[in-house]
């Protein structure tokens, strides 16, 4: 993109308009790293304003803990073995929980337990929503086969009272991928309207070939600039690292994921206390509000 | 002001202070970008293949923000041997490198000779082979050491094979800050600075570094720059500066380490500050392979080192690992033309690794495995002044 469209797309986004898909492609084949982050830092103001958000998640593999720290969420992670075994742990961290909301699983492998069935799927979502499910903690827009299934799939929970806010990617390689991954995000919440949250980078890196810092902040600008109805680009943080998700901030993210529900500083670097989270967001020229599991303030 | 700095004008302290306290990040970055791009329009990015040897840890400074040194006579201290260091020459040219960056701690039972002898033999083994070597507060100590003025200890150095002196010890050069930090006895600003002018007039080029994040303000940061700034219309003898945020973990200062924000404001303010440097190198050591990339868009020209071995920052806790490959990648992703050099900045070449197979790398190397240390049998030939190490080396002698 030339430095004139550029400025264009800029005073476009300043009056309000919506960028299209072929503005993003064309910022992100471009180099000019830092109009990226100006072009994806007035979206999110125009979002959120200077508020960043960041929510404090105890995950659990397994049973719950005592100590629940100051978590505003209760996530259970991994991939339960059969319906009942989702149904019973969730039973046993609503039990645990002290009234704090609990999400769990990843929307694609509740699909997989339900056999693919709509109504069936809509009916484990209507059995774990009677259990205490608040939400489905992951819905890994790749994991469908395509934009309708995945809009069906959002449908199929929701009927069945489970709350579908956190959109994730699993796997990504290369900008391409991930674009489409983005329009998909973007159709799934012009579908569903259910969606307050998207986290565009993928939850797993080859080791090998990780991604670069280039590509992950391009996809953070472009998720925000063509998901302006979705309300926070998020990241996680202990997934990539205080470095990446504090600069992300000043390319259109607007909600940190995963920080620690506890306040000791013997986590190491990737599990930073909650004072350490304000002075990011504030290095970075944000307001730090903290939520809970509903993406609304705490407290 | 941002018009005068589009327009090359220089930027005054005064000034500096309040860019660096009131722009936002993507006016610091968009001018910084613009300032590289000015001085490299050819869209290279540059790298080089070497390896950072500590030759020792024991150190008779005592910095506060060092998490590397062991105290003289602790059984962790370690020196190598030049059998050692050979080993990893060829290793490092193995991988396509062609110089060692050799630094140590202040060890007082290692004397001027070894020194000579080591990089004499290092020449007339791998004639090609280059030493980037001492930084300024190693050459002071040295010659404290042996009571020879710097110049000498510097001509006698480059007699002996050393080709060009790296930039570290300088932390933030202002005397309040090193006295804080425990390294002003080591060199101070005025010192550091005066090692560098010697090594300059006799002929050799430069890096200059700046560690921050300590207990510096940002004017003292800023104070730093200009007195680079300054030695360089002097002497034009730097070819390079490096910053990086001081590593917290397992040093006896501690607290938090400055962020990745706070290290491309810092790293777009050199760009603007150090006008008659050409080249700044991004610190994805410190600041991991993303960031480092990242770097590139702030006015960062170089992706420094792809390190074979690094010791001391990684005993604060950095451990970030690039080999070639990945290097180049992360310079072509960002739009930009990989090309390998030297301690000079000429231009090598291309990549290694697309003309003939090298190993993957995935962990850096460590100097001695952990729970070998000891000092080498070749240290017993030369004289030691601390009392264990004169104890030492008379029993075995
Ligand atoms: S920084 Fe260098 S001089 Fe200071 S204690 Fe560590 S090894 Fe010694």
């Amino acid at each position: 993109m030339t430095a004139h469209a550029l400025g264009s797309l800029e005073a476009r986004l300043a009056r309000g308009e919506t960028a299209t898909r072929e503005d993003v492609a064309s910022l992100c084949r471009g180099q000019d790293l830092v109009s990226i982050g100006v072009i994806g830092d007035l979206v999110r103001q125009a979002c959120t304003g200077t508020r960043v958000t960041y929510g404090r998640v105890l995950s659990c593999e397994g049973d719950v803990p005592d100590a629940i720290g100051q978590a505003g969420e209760v996530r259970l992670v991994g991939t339960p073995a059969s319906i009942d075994d989702a149904r019973r742990r969730v039973r046993a961290a609503v039990a645990r929980a002290g009234g704090r909301v609990v999400t769990g699983f990843s929307l694609a492998d509740l699909v997989s337990l339900a056999g693919d069935d709509r109504d069936r799927l809509r009916g484990v979502a209507a059995d774990l929503a009677q259990d205490g499910l608040v939400a489905v903690a992951e819905v890994a827009i790749d994991r469908a086969i395509s934009d309708a299934a995945a809009i069906a799939q959002v449908q199929a929970v929701r009927a069945g009272g489970l709350e579908t806010w956190r959109l994730t990617i699993d796997d990504a390689e290369g900008l391409d991928v991930r674009m489409a991954l983005i329009e998909r995000a973007r159709a799934v919440q012009e579908a569903t309207g259910a969606v307050r949250a998207f986290a565009p980078l993928p939850r797993r890196d080859p080791r090998g070939t990780p991604s670069t810092g280039y590509d992950d902040v391009k996809t953070v600008a472009a998720a925000r600039v063509r998901c302006p109805d979705i309300e926070v680009i998020q990241i996680d943080w202990p997934l990539y690292g205080p470095k990446l998700a504090q600069v992300a901030l000043t390319f259109g993210a607007g909600d940190l994921d995963g920080i620690s529900p506890y306040d000791t500083s013997d986590l190491g670097p990737r599990r930073a206390p909650v004072e350490d989270i304000h002075r990011q967001i504030r290095a970075a020229g944000g307001e730090p509000v903290e939520r809970d599991a509903t993406y609304r303030p705490r407290g | 002001m941002a018009d005068r700095i589009r327009a090359g004008a220089r930027l005054s302290f005064d000034e500096a202070v309040v860019l660096y306290r009131e722009a936002p990040t993507s006016l610091l970055g968009r001018l910084a970008d613009a300032r590289r791009r000015a001085r490299h329009p050819d869209g290279i990015v540059t790298y080089i293949i070497d390896r950072n040897v500590n030759y020792t840890n024991v150190c008779v400074a005592r910095c506060r923000f060092c998490a590397f040194y062991r105290p003289v006579g602790s059984a962790e201290g370690y020196t190598l041997g030049f059998a050692e260091i050979f080993r990893k020459i060829e290793e490092t040219i193995a991988l396509g490198g062609e110089q060692l960056l050799l630094q140590g701690g202040h060890n007082p039972d290692v004397p001027l000779a070894w020194y000579e002898d080591l990089f004499r033999q290092v020449k007339v083994r791998y004639p090609a082979f280059r030493l980037h070597a001492l930084s300024p507060p190693e050459v002071l100590h040295i010659s404290r050491l042996s009571q020879l003025p710097v110049p000498v200890v510097i001509e006698r150095l480059v007699a002996a094979g050393l080709d060009s002196i790296p930039g570290g010890g300088a932390e933030i050069l202002v005397d309040r800050v090193r006295k804080i930090l425990h390294c002003y006895n080591k060199a101070s600003a005025d010192e550091w600075l005066d090692v560098m002018r010697h090594a300059h007039r006799a002929g050799l080029r430069t890096t200059a570094t700046m560690m921050y994040g300590t207990v510096e303000t940002m004017e003292e940061r800023l104070e730093h720059l200009y007195r680079l700034r300054d030695l360089q219309d002097e002497t034009g003898g730097f070819t390079a500066f490096i910053a990086w945020s001081f590593q917290p973990h397992h040093t006896e200062l501690g607290g938090i380490e400055a962020t990745g924000v706070e290290y491309l404001r810092t790293l777009a303010m050199a760009r603007l500050v150090l006008d008659n440097f050409e080249n700044l190198q991004a610190s994805w050591v410190t600041q991991g392979g993303k960031v480092g990339q990242l770097s590139l868009a702030y006015g960062a020209n170089d992706m420094g080192s792809v390190m074979i071995e690094e010791n001391v920052v990684r005993a604060a806790g950095a451990e970030y690992c690039m080999d070639e490959f990945e290097v180049v990648r992360n310079i072509e992703n960002a739009g930009f033309v990989a090309r390998r050099r030297n301690m000079h900045y000429d231009i090598l070449g291309g990549p290694i690794f697309r003309e003939r197979a090298v190993p993957r790398m995935l962990e850096l190397a460590v100097a001695r495995a952990d729970g070998q240390a000891g000092e080498s049998d070749d240290l017993r030939g030369y004289e030691a002044r601390s009392t264990g190490g004169r104890r030492r080396r008379s029993a075995t002698s």
